[in-house]
């Protein structure tokens, strides 16, 4: 076992076949990939545990500087090591391709590609293949193949590892293990080498060849991406970054049922040797409307369409009542257990798959999915009964529900309060319950929830607001405040220029704030140890607020500050340290990504004098 | 063979079978709608599918009660309890080979291997069907033990 020292989080890059994903490091290490599915057991999770994590890397020998970029308007990951002999480029992705070009040849179920190019001079590389199958539980036997190189069985899963080399060059040893190997070559100016992992849990496996057929799976990958992207209707200000994040929300959503997990892993730490640490693979229905009002801002409907239906379907075991979270198949029990043999990211235990707040009862989600159903009701021509019959029984839940006490967005484990942003998203289900009903022209009870609405509004007007604060706050008749209430004009409960709105952005921003970013909350018992760091959605909230305000050139301001913390990649975590601007939680995260995507659509509607459209 | 009793006790167990799924959804045990997915197999509207998906059903219940009819007589079986037997067998058969290669045959279906295209299709089944919720497996063979012993019981 080799122990490595931990990679900062905002040195990784993503790659990702849209069922799941890995994380490859500035070293040229892939220390993160679970198989088959996202949120299935890791087999490379040296992120979470640098000695029994597993990994597989590809790095040069003598000492080098490394920098990170995907191909243009792609998911390739491009990392060039530069070293005192020469330059060297490798390239990252999972082989992808549309369902047709899939249907007419034998295309592997999962394969990483890794492409080796010498750019310049000659540089001598070392590959080291350490699968370790249930997050690093377990060691895996590998058996060599002769040209089919390296095949790893562990149960009814196949990993198969072929290499591109001469064999003059080659020195692959399986170690004294049998669970690790290693091999050492060189590359020069004009050199090409393909490395191909496929997974497979179906026999017989496809174990496409390399060579020239490698190199067309890779321009295959590379035009699908660019085909893609090229559906993307925005044009309009800092264009780049949208185009990424829509990338990277692209990698997050899971393509045979539709669903979008929040983010590619679990446990990354929300403060260094904390215990906040939680398993994000899932789907939380919270991101609905937004991720919903991202891709259709984006023009792709056809992802936000298979999200939506996801939705309604996945629900449909809890159905009237809504879960925080459900799997990528919809699975609603996820109950929170700790692995105890990885010692977490830099020492941050315990590392936690599943998600305690999938028992929660957040009042929220009603308001998020209902408003995501409404962006889409203008661009279907009806919903079916069962649809029909969920949406009124959604609303019906809401006007009966609205009272409780509830766990709140954040997910604090302190115990349930009447907090202000559930009531105003209470108020935004019946609002859009009402809309929806109105537009296929159902019947329902409208009149009574237009009643619940107008209540709903009384109570958070009433008791949400807080004079001697000047400002909304976290519960109602309390005096803390909580970064949750800036979405109150996204959702349309009000403008953003509403002189109470005003004052609580502001209040927010002086209160909640250090080094020009924004905590979720401060001074709140969450039910845990230790403070984290600032909240990256809530940051472009407050960009979306400034804009939507009218105040244009405090949201540019707002945002290029934002934009100067990104990563070279373009990739968002969960978290930002406010005092070094590390990354910390969950990466990449598609909430992020989602702010970013819908304060830049909002400001250039702004800008150009339109009404910004609400989630 | 009775020709009148099979298609009438035929009926009688498609109805408890379909019934039990459906109860089933209903209460939250499984998602597995299989008018739906039936029914999708020619239409892409989801009412229309439930219904032709529903009457598709029917006929599937009546053909599959002469091969169980046949059967039990031949294996002089003719009881509820050789009924329940067959249906488990069925039901298994369904779990563990129909509904994982259902993906293949249907062409509303998405695979396991799809993507990155979105699908605006109808998810996969998975092994025993574990996708459409973790009652699944239970409720199906409940409900194939149910029409095997309806079958086996009153027919004569």
């Amino acid at each position: 076992m080799c122990a490595r020292p931990y990679v900062p989080i905002a040195d990784y890059g993503m790659i990702g076949d849209c069922r799941t994903a890995a994380l490859v490091s500035k070293a040229g290490s892939i220390d993160w990939c679970c198989f088959p599915h996202f949120d299935s057991p890791a087999y490379f999770a040296a992120l979470l545990d640098r000695k029994r994590g597993g990994y597989f890397s590809i790095t040069p020998v003598a000492p080098y500087r490394s920098e990170q970029h995907y191909l243009e308007d792609t998911n390739v990951l491009a990392t060039v090591f530069s070293t005192a002999s020469g330059v060297v480029r490798l390239l990252d992705c999972f082989s992808v391709a549309s369902e047709s070009v899939k249907n007419a040849q034998l295309w592997p179920n999962h394969e990483i590609l890794r492409v080796v190019e010498g750019l310049r001079g000659d540089v001598e590389l070392e590959l080291r293949f350490h699968p370790r199958p249930n997050y690093g539980q377990r060691s895996i036997r590998m058996v060599r193949r002769g040209r089919l190189g390296l095949n790893c069985s562990d149960a009814e899963n196949l990993l198969n590892l072929q290499l591109d080399l001469p064999a003059s060059t080659l020195v692959l040893h399986v170690l004294a293990t049998g669970t690790e190997a290693f091999a050492r070559f060189s590359t020069h100016a004009g050199s090409r080498n393909y490395f191909s992992l496929i997974y497979d849990n179906e026999a017989p496996a496809v174990i496409p060849p390399l060579g020239q057929s490698a190199q067309a799976r890779f321009e295959v990958t590379l035009a699908y991406w660019r085909q893609w992207i090229a559906r993307c209707a925005y044009r309009g200000i800092y264009s780049a970054s949208v185009r990424r994040s829509a990338l990277a929300l692209k990698l997050l959503t899971f393509a045979p049922s539709g669903a979008v997990v929040a983010a590619l892993t679990t446990s990354l730490p929300e403060k260094i040797g904390g215990v906040r640490n939680w398993d994000y693979r899932y789907c939380w229905l919270r991101d609905a409307a937004l991720t919903t009002r991202a891709l259709v801002s984006l023009g792709f409907l056809e992802e936000a369409s298979a999200f939506l239906s996801w939705l309604l379907h996945s629900t449909r075991l809890t159905w009237p009542r809504l879960q925080v979270l459900y799997s990528v198949y919809g699975e609603h029990r996820l109950s929170e257990v700790a692995l105890p043999w990885l010692e977490g990211y830099e020492q941050s235990a315990p590392v936690r798959l599943g998600n305690g707040a999938a028992e929660q009862f957040q009042l929220d989600v009603y308001g998020e999915v209902l408003s995501a159903v409404w962006q889409l009701a203008e661009h279907v021509d009806r919903f079916d009964g069962e649809t029909r019959t969920f949406i009124l029984d959604l609303g019906r839940a809401v006007s009966e529900l609205w009272r409780l006490p509830d766990d709140g967005i954040w997910e604090v484990r302190s115990g349930r309060a009447q907090h202000t942003h559930s009531k105003v998203m209470s108020w935004v289900a019946m609002d859009r319950v009402c809309k929806i009903a109105r537009h296929f022209g159902w019947s329902a009870p409208l009149s009574h929830y237009e009643g619940v609405a107008r209540s709903i509004r009384q109570a958070v007007e009433a008791r949400g607001f807080s004079p001697r604060l000047n400002s909304y706050v976290r519960v109602f008749g309390g005096d803390e405040l909580d970064a949750s209430l800036l979405v109150l004009p996204l959702f349309g409960y009000c403008d953003a220029s509403a002189p109470r709105m005003v004052s609580s952005c502001r209040a927010i921003g002086a209160g909640l704030s250090e080094n020009g970013l924004i905590y979720r909350y401060t001074k709140v018992d969450d039910g845990l140890p230790g403070r984290e760091g600032s909240f990256g959605i809530c940051n472009f909230w407050r960009a979306e607020n400034f804009a939507r305000a009218g105040d244009i050139p405090r949201a540019k301001q707002w945002f290029e500050r934002l934009l100067a913390r990104e990563n070279r990649l373009g990739l968002w975590s969960e978290e930002i340290d406010p005092r070094d601007n590390t990354f910390l939680g969950n990466y990449p995260q598609g909430f992020t990504h989602i702010g970013l995507i819908n304060a830049a659509v909002s400001l250039e509607a702004c800008q150009r004098g339109e009404q910004a459209k609400a989630a | 063979m009775n020709f009148e009793h099979v298609l009438l006790w035929g009926f009688a167990a498609t109805i408890v079978l379909t019934g039990t799924m459906s109860a089933s959804l209903g209460l939250g045990l499984t998602r597995m709608d299989i008018p739906l997915m039936l029914g999708t197999m020619f239409t892409p509207d989801r009412n229309l599918a439930k219904v032709l998906g529903f009457v598709l059903n029917v006929v599937n219940g009546w053909i599959f009660a002469f091969f169980y009819i046949a059967l039990l007589t031949d294996a002089h079986m003719l009881t509820w309890w050789g009924g329940m037997v067959v249906g488990l067998l069925q039901g298994l058969f369904v779990l563990l080979v129909l509904l994982p290669a259902l993906p293949a045959l249907h062409p509303r279906m998405a695979t396991e291997t799809r993507g990155p295209d979105p699908t605006r299709q109808l998810e996969p089944p998975g092994f025993m069907a574990l996708h459409y919720g973790r009652g699944t497996p239970i409720v199906t063979i409940v409900a194939h033990l149910l029409y095997g012993g309806i079958l086996g019981m009153f027919y004569s």
